[in-house]
C-alpha cells in the first residue's frame, strides 16, 4: 500500500497511454450520481417501528464509523510499515489514515448524538460504545497534535508510528464494547449473538449503497490526503535545491 | 381576497419556514434533517480546508520554481576554459595540437 502512495503521483494521474487516468476525477464524477442516489434510497426506506424517522440516521452514522475504524486500521498498518522499513511512502499513509479517522469520527459522534437525542432523549450518555470512541479519538488527537508540534521529519514520522501501533489498542475495544458491556443503550449491530438491529430487505439495501456511497469518498479523500504530502514533499525538495544552490554559490 | 388578506398570505409565504410540527418531531425527521445538515456542514468544511491546504503548497511550489529559475538567469554564464589550457600530455609529446576535446568545463 506504501509503495502505492510513492508510485501513484496521484497529484499528476497515473498515465495511461497518452491520457491521463485521474481516479479522483472518476470519483467525484460517480459520486455527483451516488449520493443522490443514496438520498432517494434513504428517503424511500421503511422507517423503523420505534425509532421512526430518526431511524434513517442510521445510514450516515454507521458507514462514517466503519470507515473510521478502517482509517485507524489503516493508521496502524502505516505504523507497523513504517517502524520496519522507516519510509516516507509509509508515513504518508499513517497521516492520511490518522486525519481521515479523525473526521469520520467526528462525523460518527455528531450524527450519533443528533440521534440519541432522539432516541435516549439525551444528546450524550456515558455508555461504553460512547465513551471508549471518546477515549479513541482524544488519543488520536493527542497524537496528531503531538505530531505537528516536531519540526524533525524523522521524528515526527517515529511519534506518529508509535502512537498509531499503541493507540490500536482502542479501535477493537470500541467495535466489542457493546458486547463487552452488554448493560449499555447502545445496540449491537453485528452479528448474530444478541445483535439488537434488525433490518428488513430495503434497509439492506439502503445501508449497502450507503456505505459503497461512504467508501467512494473515503477513497477520494485518501487521493486528496496523499496528493497534499507528496505537494509537501514538493515544497521539501526544491527549497532543498534552492539551498544546495545558496551553499555552492 | 381583499388586499390586507393576499399581504398576509405573501407575508406566510416569505417568510422564514414554518416551525416543525409535533408530528414531524415525534416522528424524528427533524433529527434526520439535523444530521444530514450536519454531516454535509462537515464534508464541506473539510474539503474547503483541505483544498486550501493543497492551493497554498501550489502557490508555494510555483513560487520556489520561479525563484529557483531566476536565480539560474542570473548567475553568471561559466567561465570557459582559457584556450591554451592544454592536455600536460601534449606538452610532454611536444606536439602541438588543437585542444580540441582537452578543455575542462
Amino acid at each position: 500500500m506504501a509503495t502505492l502512495t510513492k508510485k501513484m503521483d496521484f497529484g499528476g494521474g497515473v498515465t495511461t497511454g497518452k491520457r491521463k487516468f485521474d481516479l479522483s476525477k472518476v470519483l467525484l464524477w460517480t459520486m455527483l450520481v451516488s449520493f443522490p442516489l443514496t438520498l432517494i434510497f434513504i428517503l424511500l426506506a421503511p422507517s423503523d417501528f420505534e425509532l421512526k424517522y430518526s431511524q434513517r440516521i442510521f445510514y450516515f452514522h454507521m458507514p462514517s464509523n466503519i470507515l473510521c475504524l478502517l482509517s485507524f486500521t489503516i493508521y496502524f498498518i502505516g505504523g507497523l510499515g513504517y517502524w520496519r522499513t522507516r519510509k516516507r511512502s509509509w508515513d504518508i499513509l499513517m497521516i492520511t489514515g490518522l486525519e481521515l479517522g479523525v473526521f469520520f469520527a467526528l462525523i460518527g459522534i455528531v450524527t450519533g448524538s443528533i440521534w440519541a437525542r432522539y432516541a435516549w432523549g439525551t444528546f450524550w450518555t456515558w455508555d461504553p460504545r460512547l465513551t471508549t470512541v471518546t477515549i479513541m479519538m482524544v488519543v488520536y488527537l493527542a497524537g496528531w497534535m503531538l505530531r505537528s508540534s516536531v519540526e524533525d521529519p524523522g521524528r515526527k514520522a517515529a511519534l506518529t508510528a508509535v502512537f498509531g501501533i499503541i493507540g490500536f489498542i482502542n479501535v477493537p475495544l470500541v467495535y466489542f464494547s457493546t458486547r463487552f458491556f452488554p448493560a449499555g443503550l447502545h445496540p449491537i449491530v453485528f452479528g448474530t449473538n444478541g445483535a439488537a438491529v434488525a433490518l428488513e430487505g430495503f434497509m439492506i439495501v439502503t445501508l449497502v449503497i450507503s456505505i459503497i456511497t461512504f467508501s467512494q469518498f473515503f477513497v477520494y479523500l485518501m487521493i486528496q490526503r496523499i496528493r497534499l504530502e507528496n505537494l509537501r514533499d514538493q515544497v521539501a525538495g526544491v527549497r532543498m535545491a534552492l539551498n544546495e544552490d545558496e551553499d555552492y554559490a | 381576497m381583499n388586499l390586507n388578506s393576499l399581504l398576509f398570505a405573501l407575508g406566510q409565504t416569505t417568510s422564514t419556514p414554518p416551525p416543525p410540527t409535533t408530528d414531524q418531531v415525534d416522528s424524528g425527521f427533524v433529527y434526520v434533517i439535523a444530521a444530514f445538515i450536519a454531516v454535509w456542514l462537515l464534508i464541506a468544511v473539510y474539503l474547503f480546508w483541505l483544498n486550501r491546504r493543497q492551493e497554498s503548497l501550489r502557490q508555494e511550489v510555483e513560487q520556489l520554481r520561479q525563484e529557483e529559475a531566476e536565480r539560474q538567469s542570473t548567475q553568471a554564464p561559466a567561465p570557459t576554459a582559457p584556450f591554451t589550457e592544454l592536455d600536460p600530455k601534449l606538452e610532454v609529446s611536444g606536439t602541438p595540437q588543437t585542444p580540441q576535446g582537452n578543455l575542462r568545463g
